[in-house]
């Protein structure tokens, strides 16, 4: 055989291997317990809310770790129900999560939840220019090749990542305890249908020492302020190349979009933004044309609403909960999804 | 960059090795030393840039002390030059590498309390460094020349060898380098060279990664104070003994390969060392450029001084020995050790190796009037001979492995907890999970291909895999004799080995142990 032909051959086995592992079946549940032990942990939960728990799903908050700090699901809950509107609110938020994250999660949701009646998407102050890193983990075969970025690097290493990924997946649903997974749910293990912020596994919420109303918290959070103000660095290319520059974000935002319209889930994009930080979002005037917008910036001039600049503290969740309750409630008809309450709390 | 990374493998690998061929293929066959250097500086700088500077520096000086070493040969400006030269080497290398270990241990002796800011080891700069003391040492030979600077330069920079060697020598690589063949036989050479590298990449992210997994825990326990039991004990040393073998000589085939890729061969770095019978033997298969290294620039110049002082000192057989090969086997081994890293337990494991030799010769001499009238020892004694080799290298290997000297003295404690025997029978896989949760089965299967399966360059014996290949070529045969033919059944063989061995560099990158030395 000619060496030539070697490596031909070389190179046709290895691209089949590839695509057999590629299609190795796996158990989702399993999948999602892939970042256990990092601070992207919650997404157990994630999975366990949307497939195990009876208890409706009526409002879904999908974002950053701005929206799993700043957004609590039992507080929201209360409110809205002040509000004449009983409906199970679940927060899917992950931390650092951009775009490509959201809509991973919010297909999974829509597959399992399809009755899902709001969809609400906390934004960041412009879209990242990368996907996120635990995409390669979480991501479907669909989310990956249907949505080709080649020129991201964290869409280029969930490509790589895919053969070896199937293949432990395949092996961790067929020997589950080998690796320390389980493919049956244990409610003694669930955190809770209605789970504050706090209660979730992996990342949490910052907590400063100083105290929220000293003038060290103030001097604090205003020089991260700054900092966090200088790395919001403007678009690199002109806007006639904003599809290389941000395609991994632009692209994953159209399809959520689409997703939600498919499904007929009202979509709403919520800007909170970080401490003194801009007043919209960078790209508010073409999310504005997709979905309502609904922007408060009347928190980010206060400190002690800030555990640090990007995160906001337990003390403005009441604030961010009524507000946004005033705002679902004023958006939904009424009398509209009268929460059924089989799961309960926990 | 590593190797072992995605980008390299699925990036610059290809796009140098693409670029590499288009030049030769344009006709530009004049330039392909400027494109290597230039490859070589962007491989290297993906790392940490600015310390390319050093390397540029580095190389700039070493040069300019080559010249002048050839120019005033035989003079004393020409000896001047070359100690300033090692020197100037030693120094930088002390300067990145041991400056806070010798405070450090000032402070400690001294209670003093002296500080300096941490220094970032410049990637590679061990190898670079004692590549370019054996060039300084070669000219000074007159076994290398000193004329063009970019032959200097390709030499060093070669990017395959500048992170983790093999320590490569002028003579060996300047006439590949710069000779007519470079170029020629392009498929049949990244054939040969995607197939080591492959077979290195699969050492590395396969076996040793999962070897890791094994001892790593145990050793972390080890650093946080836990007592270690026999079992833990035994499963560290053994993992890691694996992982370190498979670690570094999967690294050595990846350079191997890629240089080939590139149509240049390098000198062999291992030769089946876990199969020696002896730990002389040993040490002539493992690192075997860097043995060469000492034998040729620091074992040889101190031992015709010290064999004239034990002449002129008439000392008898047993002190010559003593003061002509054991303790100057133990000094030079704990200073290897040292060069490993600033920590004792490093030089704790080169005096242990350097104690190993010496002991080994003494046996050897001993031995030596016996073998000449009996012959040598049968398959029995060999075995025995191999199992107390292996174990010493185990023993060592644990304090190599081991972050503090309590850490490594903690493991051995726990290998020697002899009462608590029963401890072993938790190695056995019991469930089906047990395959993959406990280390046994995957021991055995590295063993088994250490033991039993020829070694990369045995496996491609045919193409010459390394320079100096007549030399090995008929030491340690392998038990199964495998080689490798460019077949359709290798190519579906090493494919899937390169699909396995790829699919486990996506999990995470992991360093290389020697990377960081």
């Amino acid at each position: 055989m000619s060496t030539t032909r070697y490596l031909g051959a070389m190179l046709l086995t290895i691209l089949a291997l590839s695509a057999v592992a590629v299609l190795l079946p796996h158990s989702t549940y399993v999948r999602y317990q892939s970042l256990n032990g990092t601070m992207f942990e919650r997404t157990r939960y994630f999975y366990e809310r949307l497939h195990f728990d009876p208890a409706p799903v009526d409002i879904i908050i999908l974002g950053a770790s701005r929206a799993a700090a700043g957004i609590s699901s039992p507080h929201l809950e209360a409110d809205l129900a002040k509000r004449g509107k009983n409906l199970r609110v679940v927060n899917l938020s992950l931390p650092a999560a951009a775009m490509d994250m959201n809509l991973v999660i919010a297909r999974e949701a829509l597959r399992e939840r399809p009755d899902t009646r709001m969809m609400i998407v906390l934004l960041p102050d412009a879209f990242p220019r990368q996907g996120n890193a635990p995409f390669a983990e979480l991501a479907t075969n669909e989310d990956i090749f249907a949505n080709p970025v080649p020129w991201d690097g964290e869409w280029l290493r969930a490509l790589g990542r895919l053969p070896m990924r199937q293949m432990q997946l395949f092996a961790r649903t067929h020997l589950p305890g080998a690796f320390g997974y389980t493919t049956r749910f244990d409610p003694a293990l669930y955190p809770g249908t209605t789970v504050d912020r706090d209660a979730l596994p992996g990342w949490k919420p910052p907590v400063p020492q100083e105290g929220y109303h000293t003038a060290a918290h103030k001097a604090v959070v205003d020089s991260q302020s700054a900092l966090r103000h200088r790395l919001l660095s403007p678009p690199k290319l002109p806007p006639a190349l904003s599809w290389l520059e941000y395609g991994a974000s632009q692209a994953a935002a159209r399809k959520l979009i689409q997703l939600c319209h498919e499904k007929h889930t009202r979509l709403i994009f919520v800007y909170v933004p970080y401490y003194k930080g801009p007043q919209e979002p960078r790209e508010a005037a073409w999310l504005r044309t997709q979905a309502p917008l609904w922007v408060e910036t009347s928190v980010s001039s206060d400190p002690s609403l800030y555990a640090d600049s990007g995160h906001p503290s337990s003390l403005a969740l009441p604030v961010l909960s009524a507000w946004l309750a005033d705002r679902i409630a004023a958006d939904l008809p009424p009398g509209a999804a009268a929460g059924v309450t089989s799961g309960g709390n926990r | 960059m590593l190797f072992n990374s995605l980008s390299f493998v699925f990036i610059f690998l290809p796009i140098s090795l693409a670029c590499y061929y288009a030049l030769i293929g344009v006709g530009l066959r004049k330039f392909i030393f400027a494109y290597l250097i230039l490859a070589s500086l962007v491989f290297y700088s993906v790392w940490n840039p600015p310390y390319t500077l050093l390397l540029i520096a580095s190389i700039i000086g070493n040069y300019c002390c080559g010249f002048l070493i050839e120019k005033y040969r035989d003079s004393r400006t020409s000896r001047l030059a070359l100690t300033l030269g090692v020197l100037a080497n030693l120094g930088v290398l002390s300067w990145y590498k041991y400056a806070n270990f010798f405070i450090d241990n000032a402070n400690t002796l001294l209670g003093s309390d002296w500080t300096l800011t941490r220094v970032i080891l410049p990637l590679g700069i061990s190898f670079y460094t004692f590549v370019q003391i054996g060039y300084l040492v070669d000219v000074s030979r007159g076994t290398a020349e000193a004329r063009r600077f970019t032959r200097y330069a390709s030499f060093v920079l070669f990017f395959p060898q500048l992170v983790a060697g093999p320590i490569v020598q002028y003579k060996e690589m300047v006439p590949q380098l710069f000779g007519r063949n470079i170029g020629r036989f392009a498929c049949g050479n990244i054939a040969v060279g995607f197939t080591i590298f492959a077979i290195g990449l699969f050492k590395k992210t396969v076996i040793a990664t999962t070897a890791d997994g094994f001892a790593a825990p145990i050793f972390q326990a080890a650093h946080a104070g836990q007592e270690i039991g026999l079992l833990a004990g035994w499963t560290a040393a053994v993992t890691y003994t694996i992982q370190v073998y498979f670690d570094f000589s999967g690294y050595s085939d990846m350079a191997i390969g890629v240089a080939r890729m590139f149509g240049l061969r390098l000198p062999p770095n291992f030769h089946s060392p876990l199969r020696a019978a002896s730990i002389i033997e040993y040490w002539r298969r493992w690192h075997m450029s860097l043995q060469r290294f000492i034998v040729s620039n620091m074992y040889q110049p101190i031992l015709l001084p010290i064999t004239r002082l034990a002449a002129k000192w008439r000392l008898g057989k047993w002190s010559t020995f003593v003061v002509t090969v054991a303790l100057p086997m133990v000094v030079l081994f704990a200073v290897i050790g040292l060069w490993h890293g600033p920590a004792w337990t490093y030089v704790l494991f080169g005096t242990m190796h350097g104690t190993y030799l010496a002991t080994n010769e003494y046996w050897r001499k001993r031995q030596q009037k016996r073998r000449r009238k009996e012959g040598q020892p049968g398959p029995r004694m060999v075995a025995v001979y191999r199992a107390l080799t292996l174990l010493a290298v185990a023993f060592a290997n644990v304090m190599f492995r081991a972050e503090a000297v309590i850490d490594g003295v903690r493991i051995w404690r726990g290998m020697l907890r002899v009462g608590s025997m029963s401890e072993l029978a938790g190695a056995l896989p019991l469930r089906p999970e047990d395959v993959v949760a406990k280390p046994l089965i995957g021991a055995l299967a590295a063993i088994a291909i250490i033991a039993l399966l020829p070694n990369t360059q045995q496996f491609m014996a045919r193409y010459g895999p390394v320079l100096h290949w007549a030399k090995w070529r008929n030491v340690a045969p392998p038990r199964i004799a495998l080689t490798w033919r460019p077949s359709l059944k290798w190519a579906l063989m090493i494919a899937a080995i390169a699909f396995v061995a790829i699919s486990f560099a996506s999990s995470g990158q992991t360093q290389f142990i020697y990377v960081n030395f």
